[in-house]
């Protein structure tokens, strides 16, 4: 392809393609530079420093706000288990539904890629706070204390939390899935069951290596944003469950420490980093392996 | 629309009662505004829970006389939602001449001081900071001192709050209002008196274990073990917090909520019937158009808490400081001061208000803590900057 792009330029109009390319590049690389690396940088900075008399940052350099973070990992830890558990059961959901509009709906697709969206015109707030009625004494918990003659209680633990994830996060692992399962050429799975393969054999040896891009788009999708989470614990776990958003929304409007709280966003940046490269060698490596049996 | 989002909707408009919540710092006035859209027939009626007993007075600007300098024609404000009542909003443009009143919020006091770094110094004449927050903002550069002079209506603000720690000698602050943290319960179903914090702690550890909540504040929530031990409600004593430390984990197991957001909610379906919050909660369910919650009780706990007051301070470089000074002292006549608490629904700081407030208002403990309970109370300073009250905090939320 570069090749191609070689060939095609003109000799000589080397220059006036070289500053095309950085006009064009100007929106993103500003993108980038100013409000990616910009603050990256600055919370790297700020995360050495101490607290001002007033709250804010003070320059310093320490590890204190680091040595904090270890001592205070369990929130940590709980929001990765959130988020990973969160993804997964998104997952889990989402893909009988983009199976189902990618390959059984017909020519209603486009109505029902609508009603996925048309959901999320509601502000993300007032669809929460839904589920407050719902899961509350007089929605679902107090009809299951009827019933069972015992105080149920849903708001306030793990499960509330997990399914205002999975509500909330569905269409980001729905879509990316949708577009590669709608890809999906049917002949293939025909070819596949004339070759005498099951139902699973097909689903594990076609299926899934074609659509494994489209789980890795949506479990990134789902899984970063997760990691930051704090509405959800807020409000459906009755302010009880405490993931880092929650924590770093302490340290930068209630405490105003900003360089501890800068530390621990850059102790999650790093956990998510080093877990979605994980997840990502992890699923192509497999996916490599299972190329290999096929050939 | 079914009646349980009807009451979501107007706790939403409500949400400025829980001044320091979470759902306010979420945006929630277009969380209320997009809610209302979903029923028009409710919008009108949803703003409505402080009852509109308007005074025979209302709207009349007169004792205040006409300033002997030239207001200009616009005035900027920056408040916390819903926080000015738009009936004096109107009074006041009407009186005087303002063409362009310009009312922007912000729904946390943090909020306010990272709008005005980040370059809205000159933008706003006015503001609305928590008094314990004044240190910061004046240290920062961004109030302006006031020149008592031009502010005649002063003298008849309470002494108790020109002396604030927050601004000692009266150099930034026109108080706006005031209300306390102590506790809150629904009178159906809690039988025992409420006296004190060790009553508070004595029941939430036992027979209302999992009906109880607190309020999601640090600043709040520490006053009440600290108290409870006669130690002072501002310590920074590190064996003082320690103990504060034992008995806020000694109660966590209990809590059926943490929350400074839909905790009106908890107690009106009663999920939780007892718990740690602010006086304006009380005021606005015992005043409820259902009348379901008028048995809603509030206590200033005996052992003592914290007021907090609301204050309004003219901005460094304010653009029209003129109308700003025509609205800082017009704001304290008694008249507009009656407007305005019965629109914001908690105590004016103005003394010369209060005979004019309807008594069911000025005698509600709720709303004005009692004369002979007024000891009781100290003011709460800045603690966000201590590290052991932040690990504690931090302890007691992960439980």
């Amino acid at each position: 392809m570069t090749a191609a792009g070689d060939a095609r330029r003109p000799s000589g109009g080397g220059r006036r393609g070289a500053l095309l390319t950085g006009v064009l590049m100007l929106p993103a690389s500003f993108w980038y530079l100013g409000l990616l690396i910009a603050p990256l940088v600055i919370v790297v900075i700020y995360s050495f420093g101490v607290r001002a008399k007033d709250g804010g940052y003070a320059p310093a350099f320490t590890f204190d706000n680091y040595q904090v973070v270890a001592t205070r990992f369990d929130p940590f830890l709980l929001t990765l288990g959130m988020a990973v558990a969160g993804t997964a059961l998104c997952a889990l959901v989402a893909f009988p539904l983009a199976y189902f509009i990618a390959t059984r709906v017909g020519r209603r697709k486009s109505l029902m890629i609508v009603l996925l969206v048309v959901p999320f015109w509601t502000s993300f707030l007032i669809r929460t706070i839904a589920w407050l009625t719902i899961l509350g004494p007089s929605g679902i918990a107090g009809f299951l204390s009827d019933v069972t003659g015992q105080d149920v209680q849903i708001l306030g633990t793990p499960f509330s939390i997990l399914l205002g994830i999975v509500y909330n996060y569905l269409p980001l692992m729905i879509f990316p899935l949708y577009v590669t399962l709608e890809r999906l050429d049917r002949t293939l799975l025909e070819a596949s069951k004339d070759l005498g393969a099951g139902r699973w054999a097909t689903f594990r040896q076609i299926t899934l290596p074609i659509i494994l891009p489209g789980v890795i788009t949506g479990s990134i999708l789902v899984f970063i944003p997760l990691m930051g989470e704090y509405v959800i614990p807020a409000l459906l776990g009755r302010g009880k469950v405490f993931l880092v958003g929650n924590v770093l929304q302490l340290d930068f409007l209630s405490s105003r420490n900003w360089p501890a709280g800068s530390a621990k966003a850059v102790v999650l940046i790093l956990i998510m980093l080093v877990s979605v490269s994980f997840y990502v060698w992890f699923t192509n490596r497999g996916r490599r392996t299972r190329d290999v049996s096929v050939l | 629309m079914d009646e349980a989002l009807r009451q979501y909707q107007r706790d939403i408009w409500k949400a400025r009662l829980s001044r320091r919540g979470f759902l306010a710092a979420m945006g929630a006035a277009g969380a209320g505004a997009a809610l209302a859209a979903c029923s028009s027939n409710q919008a009108s009626s949803a703003p409505s829970t402080v009852p509109t007993v308007a005074p025979s007075a209302t709207g009349a600007a007169s004792a205040t006389p006409a300033p002997s300098y030239v207001v200009e024609s616009e005035f900027f404000l920056f408040n916390w939602s819903s926080y000015f009542s738009p009936d004096n909003q109107k009074t006041f443009s009407d009186t005087y001449g303002i063409k362009n009143f310009v009312y922007d919020s912000y729904p946390s006091n943090e909020d306010l001081l990272a709008k005005l770094q980040a370059g809205g110094k000159g933008q706003y004449d006015v503001a609305v900071p928590t008094a314990e927050f004044v240190p910061t903002l004046a240290n920062g550069g961004f109030l302006q001192k006031l020149d008592k002079s031009r502010l005649p209506n002063l003298a008849t603000i309470n002494p108790q709050f020109t002396t604030l720690p927050g601004d000692p000698n009266n150099e930034y602050i026109v108080p706006k209002d005031w209300g306390t943290t102590g506790i809150i319960y629904r009178g159906n179903k809690v039988k025992e008196p409420i006296a004190s914090w060790k009553d508070f702690w004595d029941l939430a550890t036992t027979k209302y274990s999992g009906k109880t909540f607190v309020v999601d504040s640090p600043g709040d929530v520490f006053v009440a073990p600290l108290a409870m031990h006669g130690f002072d409600v501002n310590t920074d004593k590190s064996d003082e917090l320690e103990i504060a430390r034992q008995e806020l984990l000694k109660l966590r197991p209990h809590l059926q909520a943490i929350d400074s957001d839909t905790y009106p909610q908890l107690l009106q379906e009663e999920s939780a019937v007892i718990g740690l919050a602010w006086n304006g909660t009380a005021y606005v369910l015992q005043t409820d158009a259902s009348g379901k919650y008028k048995d809603t009780g509030y206590t200033v706990p005996s052992e003592g808490t914290i007021y907090w007051t609301d204050t309004w301070v003219m901005l460094a470089d304010a653009p029209h400081p003129n109308a700003a000074y025509a609205f800082l002292n017009w704001v304290q006549d008694p008249n507009i001061q009656v407007v305005e608490s019965l629109y914001a629904g908690y105590a004016s700081c103005n003394d010369a208000a209060k005979p004019l407030l309807p008594p069911e208002f000025a005698n509600n403990p709720a709303v004005y803590v009692p004369a002979d309970q007024l000891s009781r109370l100290s003011v709460s300073t800045d603690q966000s900057g201590n590290q052991q009250r932040a690990d504690i905090w931090a302890e007691f939320k992960q439980g």
